[in-house]
């Protein structure tokens, strides 16, 4: 109530005043009638009382505060003064407000990736129960495999766990509207999909179960972004006929601009078909995703064991002996929530970006309190006096802390600044694909985070060093100028923060090195083939080439073509692109043996299989090592052949001729001809530079056509734009029908492959530079205030005859000294850093000399940068002047 | 233990004094508590009208403008029945004080 009174009293301060002044006067008055009573004078009574009284300003003052919530002002009055003295010292509050920025901006950029990928619910309805459902065939290293039709069906009907389980096949589809043929992505889906997800139709309608059935599935709803780019928005499309893959489909329905639907596909379809419900007898092969609703309160673990049951079931019925061999693949059921399926693959990355962020931030919080501590030194002075003037301890606190929330402040503001711009910046760069899927921003949470670490950075390392200031202060305020005593702890302290600021920066320095280094060990790993000038492109035949025959006269017919190409030194197939395509994984036999899971040297009897043209080993620079390569001799009517690779040789025929052996892919089967080896070549990387390189089995294409292949051109000139206008022509020539896709050189990509990899060197060397840059701010601050406070030392060492150069190398000592600490104690953490990246680093020894060496220039450098200009100004101290001064 | 700093000292001679007079004005007080201490305590002015003011806004006592005996505005003080509680309360814990300060000086 007191507390009310008081601020209404603000109301009426005049009329306060005017009370107070009569109140005082009346007092005096009555003070110097009593002493003109007991016989005083006049004028001689009114001094002693004025006397006794003191500044009756103050008294007033004092008075008046009793009256009003006066402190309300004070708080204003002391942000005022906060900015007025941080303007007044730049050097302090301009370093202080910027670090705390970067820092912060860095930081929450960082957040605003983890808060859209990892935290915030995906844009599904209930999201947090959707579940992915994979099968498993553990014993062949197999954890997501997709589920065949019947399988889908018993776990849909049969389960308790699941409110509803839809499924999702993907689907390339080549559109003819107009002239150009498009290949599109497709998904076929069961019905209930749509209201699953929460995928709306903005015209017509989503399908009905009935459409799932077999027969009735010819119906198609359309992306919005299909809608508009090919359709131009025509309303009338609804019930008219697309053709997809040369089959009539009725536009039953568009989605909305808002749908948004990925299980872990980077684009979103751009044509949905009903999937037919049609079950496969053996159920051998699966292409479905299965995607579910947990039942209310059913958790996790709850659901996996009930599934682990009806898949141990189905197991005994379908699956026990359906290995390649006839050996049990180890069949299961997974349950994956849909988030760590879609993301699950950024948690490693983020969180170590989010690490060097958080170093980025304990660097920066040193940082400050070195600054705060500097700034406190300077103004012990100044506390002092205030105090002896008779300000409370209270009052300097207040002042203090003030100070500290205004820089806060500005550095919480211009922090999110900044990661407002770097967080669109990191989503624009960023190869993950998620990014398009999932919307990045600053909301609330994010700028809380933000908020929050200016709160954590002022709290411990802003208001601490303030306090120590103002405690300290009070018992110096009886002396007057020196703090000889004070000073010393007080740089000795700043010493510390700087070493620890400089040993977190190399860390951080280190372990961004180590993982860089071993990114570029990556590049330079010989993959054994020749990507340079080569420009490929991927075909895949429509189903009107349904004969092996049509398929390899096609291919024959192409490179026929593309060979008269000027610009074109030589052209092959391929169905797989080394390095860049995904490895097969599929076990092999060899006449006359049992398979066994390896083979000599521990090579496993699983091999990576590809169908190659002729010249494909040439075109490549795949070096032959023994026997020969295919050749136009090898036709569907010939003997069937293979070439291995010195893997193969190794792990199978290891000192044995191997030309002339037989082995078949999968298991020996009636039907299925053995194929004899007829030439070895040299190795090839093909899972990428880190893979285990694999058994290799290539067979000619004329004898195992496919409809998919990749051409792989080596080009004359440098210019695969042409190579590839000139690709499209050949292939028009012979069917205008067939779209080109994923054209591109050999080397981009190869690129795409490194690209997140690449992404995330290029922010953690951008996260390193940044820590250097703090550690020398606060190294410079050190040294500097050192020759500030040491001008009258320095000014008598050279009184006495010391020269400039002894002086500059005293300043150079002090600053290679910290930074040198500072190196050895981050080199020993470095190697716990060492030790929780074993898994990412690659190739480089545990002592990295190069790399460690690097660092250790690098820290020379930074130091003689930050002491290059406290040095210039001790050396240009003049030693008469300043020994006037003292 | 705010209630027996000097401030509360203070207030209580206030409440003490303001507790024998039906009202009295500022200088009346000093005046008051300068002679029952034999001159003792000195008061001062500046400290005075801060404490009188803060025990208004506590409530504690309450204040008018009023006439002197030498015919001058003056404004007076007077006990609320909240002063008389805190009055009742400051003098137990003055007691407490003392005794606590007494066994020290007799025992340590």
């Amino acid at each position: 109530m007191s507390l009310l009174r008081r601020i209404l009293n603000l109301q009426h301060r005049k009329k306060l005043d005017a009370e107070i002044r009569a109140e005082l006067q009346s007092h005096i008055e009555m003070a110097v009638e009593d002493g003109i009573r007991r016989g005083v004078s006049e004028q001689e009574a009114r001094r002693e009382v004025m006397l006794r009284f003191g500044n009756s300003g103050l008294v007033h003052e004092s008075v008046a505060n009793e009256d009003m919530f006066l402190s309300v002002n004070g708080i204003c009055s002391d942000v005022l003064y906060a900015f007025r003295q941080l303007r007044r010292s730049p050097a302090f509050s301009l370093p202080a407000v910027l670090t705390l920025a970067i820092a912060i901006g860095a930081s929450t950029a960082v957040f605003s990736l983890v808060q859209a990928f990892l935290l915030r619910p995906l844009p599904y309805p209930d999201a947090s129960r959707l579940v992915v459902v994979w099968e498993q065939l553990r014993a062949l290293g197999i954890d997501r495999f997709p589920a065949p039709v019947g399988d889908f069906l018993d776990y849909k009907n049969e389960n308790r766990v699941f409110e509803d389980m839809g499924a999702v096949e993907d689907a390339h589809f080549v559109l003819r509207v107009g002239e150009y043929p498009k290949r599109i992505f497709a998904v076929r889906t069961t019905a209930n999909i749509f209201p699953m997800m929460g995928l709306h139709s903005v015209l017509g309608r989503t399908f009905s179960a009935s459409e799932n059935q077999p027969g009735r599935g010819n119906v198609a709803v359309l992306s919005y972004a299909l809608w508009q780019e090919r359709f131009g928005f025509d309303r009338t499309i609804l019930g008219k006929d697309i053709v997809l893959d040369g089959k009539n489909y009725q536009v039953v329905g568009v989605l909305a601009r808002a749908a948004r639907f990925s299980l872990g596909y980077p684009q979103m379809p751009d044509v949905w078909v009903p999937l037919p419900l049609v079950a496969d007898p053996t159920r051998n092969t699966g292409q479905l995703q299965i995607v579910g609703r947990l039942r209310t309160g059913v958790f996790l673990d709850r659901a996996q064991r009930q599934m682990d049951v009806l898949a141990a079931r189905l197991e005994r019925e379908y699956h026990i002996q359906m290995g390649p061999h006839g050996e049990d693949p180890g069949y299961g059921v997974q349950l994956v929530p849909l988030r760590e399926e879609l993301s699950g693959n950024l948690r490693k990355p983020l969180s170590l970006m989010l690490g060097a962020a958080a170093l980025i931030f304990l660097i920066a919080c040193v940082n400050i309190a070195n600054l705060m501590l500097s700034h406190g030194v300077s103004r012990e002075r100044e506390f002092a006096i205030r105090i002896s003037l008779g300000a409370g301890r209270v009052r300097l606190v207040r002042l203090v802390v003030t100070e500290g929330i205004v820089i806060a402040f500005a550095g919480v503001t211009l922090g999110v600044g900044i990661a407002w711009v770097a967080s669109a910046l990191l989503v624009n760069l960023s190869p993950y694909e998620m990014a398009k899927f999932l919307t990045v921003s600053l909301d609330a949470n994010v700028l809380g985070y933000a908020v929050g670490l200016g709160f954590i950075a002022m709290v411990l390392f802003g208001f601490m060093p303030g306090l120590l200031i103002v405690r300290r202060s009070r018992s110096f305020a009886a002396r007057t100028g020196h703090q000889v005593l004070s000073e010393r702890r007080s740089q000795s302290l700043r010493s510390i923060l700087v070493v620890v600021e400089t040993a977190l920066s190399v860390t951080l320095v280190l372990g961004a090195g180590m993982l860089i280094h071993s990114f570029l060990r990556l590049q330079e790993v010989p993959l054994g083939f020749k990507p340079n000038g080569i420009v490929t492109a991927q075909i895949n035949l429509p189903p009107s080439y349904s004969t092996e025959t049509a398929q390899s006269e096609f291919y024959e017919r192409l490179l026929e073509h593309v060979r008269s190409i000027a610009a074109i030194k030589g052209a092959a197939a391929t169905t797989m692109l080394p390095a860049s395509d995904r490895m097969l994984h599929d076990p092999f036999s060899i006449e006359g043996r049992p398979w066994q899971p390896f083979g000599a040297a521990r090579v496993p009897q699983f091999a990576n299989h590809q169908a190659v043209s002729t010249d494909y080993f040439r075109v490549m620079k795949i070096a032959v090592r023994e026997g020969r390569v295919f050749s136009t001799q090898d036709t569907d009517r010939s003997q069937p052949v293979a070439m291995v690779n010195e893997t193969f040789v190794r792990g199978f025929w290891p000192g044995e001729n191997p030309i002339g052996k037989h082995l078949v892919l999968g298991a020996p089967r009636p039907g299925i001809p053995w194929l004899t080896v007829v030439g070895v070549v040299a190795d090839v990387r093909s899972g990428g530079a880190k893979a285990e390189t694999l058994p290799e089995i290539y067979t000619p294409m004329s004898q195992t056509p496919s409809a998919a292949m990749a051409l792989v051109l080596d080009t004359k000139v440098n210019d695969p734009a042409r190579v590839i206008n000139d690709l499209r022509d050949a292939l028009g020539a012979i069917d205008r029908g067939i779209p080109l896709e994923r054209a591109a050189t050999y080397e981009e990509l190869l690129g795409i492959q490194i690209a997140a990899r690449r992404y995330q060197m290029f922010l953690l060397a951008t996260f390193a530079g940044l820590a250097l840059l703090l550690a020398a701010v606060g190294l410079y601050g050190v040294v500097s205030y050192a020759v500030t406070q040491r001008q009258g030392e320095i000014g008598l060492r050279m009184a006495f005859g010391a020269s400039l150069q002894d002086v500059t190398a005293m300043v150079l000592k002090q600053a290679f000294l910290l930074a040198g600490f500072g190196l050895g104690i981050g080199m020993l953490m470095s190697l716990l850093i060492r030790q929780m990246l074993a898994n990412e680093v690659f190739g480089i020894h545990f002592l990295d000399l190069p790399l460690y060496g690097g660092v250790m220039l690098l820290l020379a450098v930074v130091a003689l940068a930050a002491a290059a200009f406290p040095a210039r100004r001790a050396a240009s101290i003049d030693p008469i002047q300043t020994l006037r001064m003292e | 233990m705010p209630k027996n700093d000097l401030q509360g000292s203070l207030d209580l001679l206030v409440l003490k004094t303001l507790s024998q007079r039906a009202k009295l004005h500022g200088y009346g007080i000093v005046q008051h508590i300068q002679r029952a201490s034999d001159e003792l305590l000195e008061v001062e002015e500046g400290s005075i009208y801060p404490a009188l003011h803060r025990m208004e806004q506590s409530g504690w006592i309450a204040s008018e403008w009023g006439i002197t005996e030498t015919n001058r505005k003056a404004k007076y003080y007077k006990l609320t029945r909240a002063g008389q509680k805190q009055l009742q309360a400051a003098e137990e814990s003055f007691e407490q004080l003392v005794k606590g300060i007494r066994s020290i000086l007799r025992y340590a």
